[in-house]
């Protein structure tokens, strides 16, 4: 008897191990068959030109409550957990709330899904979204809980192909492109160089260092990063990024995977992107408190408090808009020069 | 040449470690945006020359064994030799693997020289030295083969590239999508310009 149920205990275990093998194995391919084409019609440089514009032209019938110059752009990218952009967790709405509060000068974007290059949701148009959605619906039951593991494995394996430098950069400039409609959407300005902050929670941090070069080039615009609890890789991204401030609560060991799954990160490889990065003074470690990574006392509780008697939410949001206050205006640039600039580089045709 | 269990078992390990490899090998060739029959066609050439860099490795092996230390085998015997120590490509599709396979693969190739050593020092009753020797210096002149610019090969890998892939060469997938992503903000701004231009008028 006992023996049954170690076999199948032990069967059990090796299908789910060989499940999340073949996962990993698979990864790179939506980003990769996107970039060829194989999947659907290959992007172009053109295409973001008209769909930007068509976008622009979509937003301004639709014109949303915003300032009308706005001193900064922030990017919301969510955490290995989320299946969608829309369907963040009720903590993460009620902090992104509480940021434009207290950031009325920022626009402040989260419609862009960090694990997708084309910003289709989990729970979209894709082979298996009827098996995300189903897991999706139960995510609340025991069951669906334990199956919700299968959506932070997904994201996590998608987090790594983002810090492979061999499918990395067509990845990270798939969803940089997400990000770019996105802000023409929200009003940045098609040929304006407004500071753009990407703020990645867990495994958005990773997203948001690997987009930057791709943003920094495709913006001409400063890239700032803000990681709340961020998986930080050796993404050379950084080497576009202005300056970050990294969150990490004293009781959230999640980021410790960055620092000893990628050697760039260790301190012994003196020439890495990110030790050169940590060396030009660009980086600033906060530690806001005792918070957890995730579930009750993370960076987003709105009910835990601090001995200041701040929540959790009240102190992350304080953090980042202090942060982001010191971001200076870039110095303009005009379209004549950015485009003398980039026809000497670029070879269309 | 009779067909016996050693070489079947050497041809059969030869074959899954190619056909491993390939796997492993496939999703690069996306970064540089291959049709299907591109695809497909690169896949076989990449066959070609890892059977190529096998044979020449085989050869060497036997030629290095019988000029340094006067051992004579025949091709065939070597041939197997070289191919047992091959097995650990069989994980070559481990490449595939996101930040891992990266180092998966310097990691097997590694294993498949260490594997080379012992399999050759065995065979042919050597010591280590003699073993390394023999198995590293055939690697090491592949190399310089490849590296010796009066030889042309340059020429001929770009013929073979454009035949297989219609591309003139393999770029980094960084540059390309830099390059891609520079020209997309080029166009935005002249479309800008234009249109600027337009109302002006």
């Amino acid at each position: 008897m006992i023996d049954a149920l170690i076999t199948t205990a032990l069967a059990f275990a090796g299908i789910i191990l060989g499940l999340l093998f073949i996962m990993a194995l698979l990864s790179p391919l939506e980003a990769m068959t996107w970039w060829a084409g194989w999947s659907s019609q290959a992007p172009s440089p053109g295409r973001l030109n008209q769909e930007a514009r068509a976008e622009v032209k979509a937003a301004s019938e639709f014109p949303e409550e915003s300032e009308s110059h706005p001193r900064f752009f922030l990017v919301y990218l969510t955490a290995i957990g989320g299946v969608s952009a829309e369907e963040i967790s009720y903590r993460e709405r009620v902090f992104l709330e509480k940021l434009q509060e207290a950031l009325p000068e920022a626009i402040i974007i989260s419609d862009v899904y960090p694990f997708s290059v084309t910003n289709n949701p989990l729970t979209g148009e894709r082979m298996f979204g009827w098996l995300w959605r189903t897991i999706q619906q139960k995510r609340k039951t025991l069951t669906g809980g334990m199956l919700a593991s299968f959506i932070f494995a997904r994201n996590l394996f998608n987090v790594a192909v983002s810090a492979d430098p061999r499918y990395g950069p067509i990845n990270n400039a798939g969803v940089s492109r997400e990000i770019t409609k996105s802000l023409y959407r929200h009003g940045f300005p098609l040929a304006g160089d407004i500071p753009v902050v990407t703020m990645g929670w867990s495994g958005g941090g990773q997203i948001a260092v690997g987009v930057a070069p791709f943003l920094r080039l495709g913006l001409d615009a400063p890239i700032y990063v803000v990681s709340i609890g961020g998986v930080l890789t050796d993404d050379p991204g950084i080497a576009f990024v202005k300056h970050l401030w990294h969150l990490q609560g004293s009781r959230d060991n999640f980021p410790l995977i960055g620092d000893l799954l990628f050697p760039g990160r260790w301190p012994i490889i003196n020439n890495s992107a990110w030790n050169k990065f940590k060396r030009a003074g660009k980086l600033t470690r906060i530690d806001p408190g005792p918070m957890t990574h995730t579930g009750r006392k993370d960076y987003f509780d709105p009910h835990t408090t601090l001995p200041d008697g701040r929540t959790h939410v009240e102190q992350t949001v304080a953090i980042i808009r202090d942060a982001i206050r010191t971001i200076e205006p870039p110095p303009q640039t005009s379209i004549e020069e950015e485009l003398l600039n980039l026809s000497q580089q670029v070879h269309i045709g | 040449m009779a067909l016996t269990p050693e070489l079947q078992k050497a041809f059969l390990i030869l074959l899954l470690a190619t056909f491993s490899l390939l796997i492993g090998n496939s999703v690069v060739l996306f970064a540089n945006r291959v049709s299907r029959t591109q695809f497909i066609r690169s896949l076989l050439a990449f066959a070609f020359l890892f059977l190529l860099t096998f044979f020449f490795w085989t050869l060497s092996v036997q030629f290095l064994a019988g000029l340094l230390f006067q051992v004579h085998k025949p091709f065939i015997d070597v041939f197997i030799i070289v191919s047992y120590s091959f097995t650990p490509f069989f994980l070559g599709f481990l490449i595939l693997l996101p930040h891992f396979g990266h180092y998966l693969y310097a990691l097997l190739r590694v294993w498949v020289v260490m594997n080379l050593i012992t399999h050759v020092a065995n065979a042919y009753e050597f010591g280590l030295f003699k073993a390394l020797a023999v198995s590293v210096l055939g690697w090491l002149l592949l190399e310089l083969i490849t590296s010796l610019s009066f030889l042309k090969l340059d020429v001929i890998k770009r013929w073979f590239l454009k035949f297989t892939t219609g591309k003139a060469e393999y770029r980094d997938p960084n540059d390309l999508v830099l390059e891609f992503v520079r020209a997309q903000r080029l166009l935005t701004l002249q479309a800008v310009q234009k249109e600027a231009g337009a109302s002006d008028d």
